[in-house]
């Protein structure tokens, strides 16, 4: 089987292709997402690449003011090892490709894609090493898992502030606002469906939402492509957050979870139907049916 | 408020010479110059609590846990006053032509300027990052408590008041992207950046942990280092108050300078006062620099005369020892009469940035505040 030129280059990417599990079709699902981004500009044809370099420099930086500090690595593996790296980015350009109107677009406008898509990376990643922090760690892990969050955070706002647009800085500013609200709902027993959902989508559906919503902007789309993007991201956050929560025991709720699932997939899906665009429509469809439950 | 009489005495009088420092002293002790904003700074913490408000009662709670205990208000002080100072350059009472020609039979009076609503959220804006990362900090320093109260770590965790920070940083990003004024979104967003590089800064007490004797670079290294914690913010808020008032470039840059030298000569008499103090009146442990590992100015001018002080200041004041060794040190030398000289420079300098400003209660009040932070009780 030939393997591309960047799976190779890239050791994590090599398990993931070859593994069988959930994670394994995640990932041959982005490679074919970054296949329909390649064939657009040049500029996206190394993009795993791309990320991946960005966020080993980012790790550099702080390996340098920690002075190598052997903690890093521990505090940063929430982020590494969770199934969504690289989820957000390649999302964005994806909407960034689907809410376009114009045929070509200027280097300056792909920049913009991927800052906007390092901003929701970084928010991410922060927000991942954030809510990991535990009350039993030692000072010194406490206060390293604090400052790298909040070097992401630092980055992710001054990032955001040069794509100069009002409505994306209120937009993602909102977002982190968000997972914040949604982490606290945590802690409330929840009986109430309604007030479940509002939880998931505080926890797992804003960002990626409002990251769509914010690549629409960036393009000055129309009000219903917004609105189609800003959904497709909503339902396809909520899916996975479905899918990777832990399985239910009893067989009534995992059917239960199963139609929910669906539902949601079957909502981002429908919000594809305004898109022209038939290359970037169908990997966005191919991302929603790919989302399941292990 | 200023007194007529002495208004016009300090009108005339320019604020490079010793002599008026002194004649203003003296009026300081009668001004009342928080009169002036006193409206908009009452505004200031409820705004904070809508701007925050949230339905879950326990993030409400966490987030304001900082706002009921209210602290000098400082810094939104700045932004209000830097407000109203500045709007005379700009605003709606500047005539156009100039008193010259207007041959209005009015009788003399001087406008006190006025804040705009943008500047109000300004102020609330900054506030809140303050408060963010005073929230951060707690975790950082491992804190236990903060303006006489538990700090937020205790009061509710680690995880929450990191969270609730970034909760706070949300909330006044939003609330920056609804002034609909790039330039100072993009000012702020390297504030939080500059506090965090600050943060990372003071993980050592110098960038080049060979050299055991004190160099000239150990200071740049802690100016620096308050420069991003705490002048950054104050100098940048006042800028941007200036840029919403539609001020001329020069006007901005003397409203971010002043707020620069005020802000670095707060800090400076903060590390004095961590010296100097007993633990009632700080509303925090005093000596609490020394036993976090800080070199602060203090240290830093005594390790001229004590090279001993080299190997404590590198290993952070490790040895249990060394806490007690370097405060006793510190008070054997000048190092605190060091400080407060160079603070005092500083605010010389933040009477000068205020020159091209024209005069008026606002600024006096400007003048008078940069006055009472090398004022404070040490």
């Amino acid at each position: 089987m030939k393997l591309p030129l960047h799976i190779i280059r890239n050791p994590f990417l090599i398990s993931s292709y070859f593994s069988a599990n959930k994670s394994g079709s995640w990932a041959s699902v982005l490679l074919k997402a970054v296949g329909v981004l390649s064939r657009d500009s040049r500029w996206h044809a190394d993009l795993l690449n791309v990320l991946t370099e960005e966020m080993g420099s980012l790790n550099k930086q702080l390996n340098a003011w920690t002075g190598n500090n052997p903690l890093l690595d521990r505090i940063t593996e929430p982020y590494k090892r969770s199934n969504t790296q690289f989820f957000h980015p390649l999302l964005v350009l994806l909407m960034s490709r689907a809410s376009r109107m114009e045929g070509n677009t200027s280097q300056q406008m792909f920049q913009r894609y991927k800052q906007l898509s390092r901003v929701t990376e970084l928010i991410h990643a922060a927000n991942l090493i954030h809510i990991n922090i535990r009350e039993d760690q030692s000072t010194e892990e406490l206060k390293l898992a604090t400052l790298v969050g909040d070097y992401l955070l630092g980055k992710a706002s001054v990032d955001l502030s040069h794509l100069e647009s009002n409505a994306v800085t209120e937009l993602m500013a909102s977002a982190i606002a968000n997972l914040v609200e949604g982490h606290f709902m945590k802690s409330r027993s929840l009986a109430d469906a309604q007030a479940n959902e509002r939880m998931l989508l505080l926890q797992s559906a804003f960002l990626p939402a409002k990251a769509c919503l914010s690549a629409s902007i960036l393009n000055n789309a129309s009000t219903h492509i917004n609105k189609a993007c800003f959904t497709y991201g909503r339902f396809l956050g909520l899916s996975m957050h479905v899918a990777h929560e832990d399985i239910p025991e009893k067989m009534e709720q995992k059917t239960k979870k199963m139609d929910l699932l669906n539902d949601y997939r079957k909502n981002a899906k429908d919000a594809l139907t305004v898109f022209p665009d038939v290359e970037a429509k169908q990997a966005l469809i191919e991302i929603a049916d790919r989302v399941s439950i292990a | 408020m200023l007194h007529n009489g002495i208004l016009k005495l300090s009108l005339k009088s320019t604020w490079r010479n010793q002599g008026c420092r002194v004649l203003f002293r003296a009026a300081s002790k009668s001004a009342n110059f928080t009169g002036l904003i006193e409206n908009e700074l009452r505004q200031v913490s409820p705004g904070i609590r809508e701007l925050l408000s949230s339905k879950f009662e326990e993030l409400s709670k966490c987030s304001r846990y900082y706002t009921i205990a209210q602290g000098k208000q400082m810094r939104p002080s700045l932004v209000l006053l830097v407000s109203k100072a500045t709007s005379l350059c700009s605003g709606i009472d500047q005539s156009i032509v100039g008193s010259n020609f207007l041959e209005d039979d009015a009788p003399d009076h001087v406008s006190t300027g006025q804040v705009l609503p943008s500047q109000l959220r300004l102020a609330q804006i900054t506030e809140m990052i303050h408060t963010a990362s005073l929230l951060h900090d707690d975790v950082i320093d491992h804190a236990s408590s903060r303006r006489g109260h538990p700090s937020s770590n205790v009061a509710f965790g680690n995880r929450k008041s990191v969270l609730t920070g970034n909760f706070i940083l949300g909330r006044a990003s939003t609330a920056m992207a609804r002034l609909r004024t790039p330039k100072v979104t993009e000012l702020f967003a390297t504030v939080v950046a500059d506090l965090v590089r600050g943060e990372f800064l003071q993980l050592k007490n110098t960038a080049d942990t060979n050299s055991l004797e004190l160099q000239p670079f150990h200071f740049d290294y802690y100016i620096e280092k308050t420069y991003l914690k705490t002048a950054s913010l104050i100098s940048k808020s006042c800028q941007s108050a200036a840029i919403l008032g539609q001020c001329s470039p020069t006007v901005i840059e003397a409203a971010a300078d002043y707020g620069r030298y005020v802000g670095t000569a707060f800090q400076l008499m903060d590390d004095v006062l961590d010296y100097t103090s007993q633990d009632e009146t700080l509303g925090k442990a005093a000596n609490a620099d020394l036993n976090l590992g800080l070199a602060t100015a203090p240290v830093l001018f005594a390790w001229k005369q004590y090279p001993e002080l080299g190997a404590m200041v590198i290993n952070r004041f490790n040895c249990p020892s060394d806490v007690k060794k370097a405060r006793e040190l510190v008070e054997s030398t000048d190092g605190i009469e060091a400080t407060v000289k160079w603070a005092n420079d500083y605010i010389l300098k933040a009477h000068e940035a205020l020159q091209c400003i024209p005069d008026s209660p606002a600024r006096q009040a400007l003048h008078a505040v940069a006055e009472k932070v090398v004022a404070r009780n040490y």
